[in-house]
């Protein structure tokens, strides 16, 4: 005797119907044998579908129900294996000047001279303090900004103190500055390669696109800096010292292609699309644009990129890797941006130029405009334990899973999505209300329906299939 | 099984029923010639037996009250086996080792053996009946082991259903040599498919329990699969449950069947040609590997498989009942190829051709 096991639905395009399960496991279905399963009839399925109903632990035979449920509870634990172990990004804003005044900054960074928001070495060093009391075996710093290299003496205040505790801590660890290249000289050369520090930059296409909206403060093209500078900075740490991101704008909309060619003629293996974020100046500056546009961008860019390895250019776009591993394998991923629970907080902590503690950068920024509620504490005045045993973490925590979430807890695609809780705050006033006509929700199904659309598609596949090992 | 030798031996009156095991040495008076030590038998510290042909020094023999040595250790082989027991919890329809009762003094026969193997023994195998059944005789030749050969490879074949056993696994887990791999036989991902193929109530929820203690107690596991008629058609999904379900594991095995035994007696029931799955076989290979599992092909010619799942297919069948065809004289590809076990007589897949080097 059969029974069914939870699994989610949802009717394809094409008439057939997806299902995943809890673990992850999926199938799709012709509409008869959907419409028999779901009927109980299971005598009248095929008998290799049922035999994959039952492999993937959509069913389970009664007297076998036992094993279904220890093998689902493993791989349920094993996809939520980032639960275990505790924080291991730690960003630190060292400053929110810039050389830059980009149009969708999400920071709204200040002028290159606007001293008082640094973040002092001692703070840092506090931070770092802190930070090592993590039990993380992985200790990811990040430095932030503004642009991190314009204070970096705090940069290295932080590094000198946590290569002293890792002494004794011995745990895996790792630096990377977030800057627009810009401001890079000799003296922060030798501190990154000393030091083993990764670049993570900014590029958002030819120069054109990319001097449209990455504006510098003072005149000149952001562009042409950008190009001399990071040959420089491969030249002295090594081509793959220096990882970059692209930002979409409305502008990138209908220039994906040219976008992927400067990043593949800049000798990078791969490309990150980044939708904007509506905080900051990106909301003010109208560089808005609906998730159907995005999306197509997304999709051109991607049927683009998979040409380009037919051709033999290896080439990778870092967030459809991310929903491959998702689908197509049974491990746990570490992005903070798309994990249930929230990964805000427990994978991934902001730490102000204050020492103010926050579980996302968007939190921070609301506490700039007024609204602190998201504050974990403060690393002088309270303790470790205060901080990630803190009622907003819980909070975040307990309302930020998808099985719990309205609207989530019946979606096909929660296995492999997460939650935005401050875009969630923002729209609605509530981290967990997701609203389902949102940016955010609309994008990530328009990305899931066509990909499980594609997986049928063995040469995309050959392609794509791939990026879940990236 | 091990090889047998024909040798006239003057042999003392009092030889036990059994015989007597000991080492092959090389007599220092008569060049050439070999001589089994044998420190337990009580008239004589050794005895002559002439130069037999194939015997090596540091070979381990039993010799019969019959005067014929049984070769329990090949010196100059990598698979040598230990057989733990005779008897098996499962009735497997391919199995080419039909199991019967257990004999107790196997036991103290291996402990013996174990004692007298030169200490640079690089590989040894365990394997039944079901070797887990007896968990004091695994633990009492981990220890031997662990003192005579702490670098030796030591492969241990089990259907892990006894494993099921957290206790039981864990004892064996801790006193388990450090270079140990269980090579757990699953032949298939649901209940169903699997105890059609083994005839055991719960077996595979067993063996499944078993493999996830392995696994808690971080073992190294292989998994082997014996592709049959009754499996053949789920490969690929059997492979897609074990990457879902086991991507701890190092290795996974899919294997042609050895006919003989209870799969000579069920060959209508569960002998398949390879050439029907192959293509099956190639997918799932593929999917595994390009999913970072490592993945073998066993006891499959290449002649048969594509050319794709080459580099998967291993020299698999253990040297004492690997053969080749007349057709194999030709193929260029022969010192690469598995060929085929001698056991499965007249009864070989079809498809056989001599390949050419391209």
């Amino acid at each position: 005797m059969f029974r069914l096991l939870p699994f989610e639905f949802k009717r394809q395009s094409g008439g057939t119907v997806l299902a995943v399960n809890e673990c992850g496991d999926f199938i799709k279905l012709s509409a008869s044998d959907f419409s028999a399963l779901s009927e109980k009839h299971f005598e009248e399925l095929p008998s290799i579908i049922l035999h994959q109903l039952e492999s993937r632990h959509f069913i389970a035979d009664e007297e076998h129900l036992q094993t279904a449920v220890a093998l689902s509870a493993n791989k349920y634990r094993s996809r939520r294996e980032y639960l275990t172990v505790s924080t291991a990004l730690h960003m630190l804003v060292v400053t929110l000047r810039c050389n830059h005044k980009c149009e969708y900054c999400q920071v709204s960074s200040k002028e290159a001279d606007a001293y008082k928001y640094d973040m002092k070495p001692d703070v840092a060093e506090k931070i770092v303090d802190l930070i090592f009391q993590a039990s993380s075996p992985v200790i990811k710093i990040e430095f932030q900004g503004g642009d991190a290299l314009l204070n970096w003496p705090t940069v290295m205040a932080a590094v000198h103190r946590a290569e002293e505790l890792n002494k004794t801590a011995k745990k895996e660890l790792e630096f990377v500055a977030c800057t627009n290249l810009h401001a890079l000289n000799d003296e922060i050369l030798a501190d990154l390669a000393a030091h083993r520090i990764m670049l993570s930059t900014s590029l958002d296409g030819p120069c054109k696109i990319h001097d449209k909206h990455r504006i510098m403060r003072t005149d000149g093209s952001s562009h042409k800096i950008f190009c001399e500078k990071l040959a420089l900075a491969r030249k002295y740490l090594g081509h793959d010292k220096v990882n970059a991101l692209m930002t979409t704008t409305v502008d990138s909309i209908d220039n994906v292609e040219a976008i992927i060619d400067e990043y593949v003629s800049m000798g990078f293996e791969g490309i990150f699309f980044r939708s904007l974020n509506p905080y900051g100046d990106a909301h003010k500056n109208n560089l808005y644009y609906p998730p159907e546009q995005y999306f197509s961008m997304f999709k051109r860019g991607i049927e683009y990129i998979v040409r380009l390895n037919k051709q033999g250019t290896r080439f990778v776009e870092y967030y459809t890797a991310l929903l491959m591993r998702r689908i197509l394998t049974p491990f746990s991923t570490g992005f903070v941006d798309l994990q249930s629970p929230s990964g805000a907080g427990v994978s991934g902590v902001i730490y102000d130029y204050t020492g103010d503690v926050y579980p996302a950068d968007e939190a921070r920024m609301l506490a700039r405009m007024g609204d602190a509620r998201f504050k974990m504490g403060n690393v002088y005045t309270n303790t470790f334990k205060d901080i990630f045993l803190s009622d907003v973490l819980k909070e975040i925590l307990h309302k930020s899973c998808v099985e719990t979430i309205p609207g989530c807890a019946t979606c096909v695609y929660r296995t492999y999505c997460g939650v935005d809780v401050f875009r969630n705050y923002l729209e609605t006033g509530d981290i967990a209300n997701v609203r389902m006509d949102g940016f955010f929700c609309r994008k990530q199904t328009q990305i899931f329906d066509w990909l499980f659309e594609k997986m049928d598609d063995p040469d995309f596949m050959e392609v794509v299939g791939k990026w879940a090992e990236v | 099984m091990p090889k047998r030798f024909h040798a006239r031996i003057p042999l003392p009156r009092s030889v036990p029923q059994d015989g007597f095991i000991g080492k092959v040495t090389r007599n220092v008076f008569a060049r050439g010639d070999n001589v089994v030590s044998c420190a337990s038998f009580p008239l004589r510290k050794c005895l002559w037996i002439g130069n037999v042909h194939g015997l090596h020094t540091g070979d381990v023999v039993r010799i019969r009250p019959d005067g014929m040595i049984v070769r329990l250790w090949d010196s100059s082989s990598l698979h040598n086996c230990i057989y733990v027991t005779n008897t098996c919890n499962f009735k497997c329809t391919m199995c080419p080792q039909p199991p019967c009762a257990d004999n107790p003094t196997q036991h103290t026969d291996n402990i013996r053996l174990l004692q007298l193997l030169d200490d640079n023994v690089e590989m040894i195998g365990i394997t039944g009946g079901e070797p887990t059944l007896f968990p004091k005789r695994l633990t009492d030749y981990f220890s031997i082991i662990n003192d005579k050969f702490p670098n030796a490879r030591v492969e241990i074949l089990t259907n892990g259903s006894p494993l099921a056993d957290f206790n039981i696994t864990k004892t064996l887990a801790l006193a388990a040599p450090f270079n140990l791999c269980w090579c757990v036989s699953l032949h298939g991902d649901t209940a169903a498919l699997a105890e059609s193929i083994m005839h055991s109530h719960n077996g595979w929820d067993k063996a499944v329990q078993g493999i996830i203690n392995l696994a808690k107690l971080q073992q190294q596991i292989e998994i082997r699969i014996v592709v049959t008629k009754k499996n053949a058609p789920y490969i690929e999904d059997i492979a897609l449950f074990i990457y879902r379900n086991f991507p701890f594991v190092s290795h996974i095995a899919f294997m042609g069947q050895e006919i003989i035994g209870e799969a000579l007696r069920n060959y209508s029931d569960i002998w398949i040609e390879p050439s029907e799955y192959v293509a099956l076989l190639d997918r799932a290979v593929m999917h595994l590997h390009t999913s970072g599992m490592n993945v073998s092909i066993y006891n499959i010619p290449l002649c048969i498989l594509p050319e794709s799942c080459w580099p998967f297919a291993r020299q698999s069948i253990s040297d004492w009942k690997q053969c080749y065809v007349s057709c194999c004289e030709k193929c260029q590809r022969r010192d690469t190829c598995c060929g085929f076990f001698s056991t499965s007589g007249e009864r070989l897949p079809k498809g056989i051709q001599a390949l050419q080097r391209s």
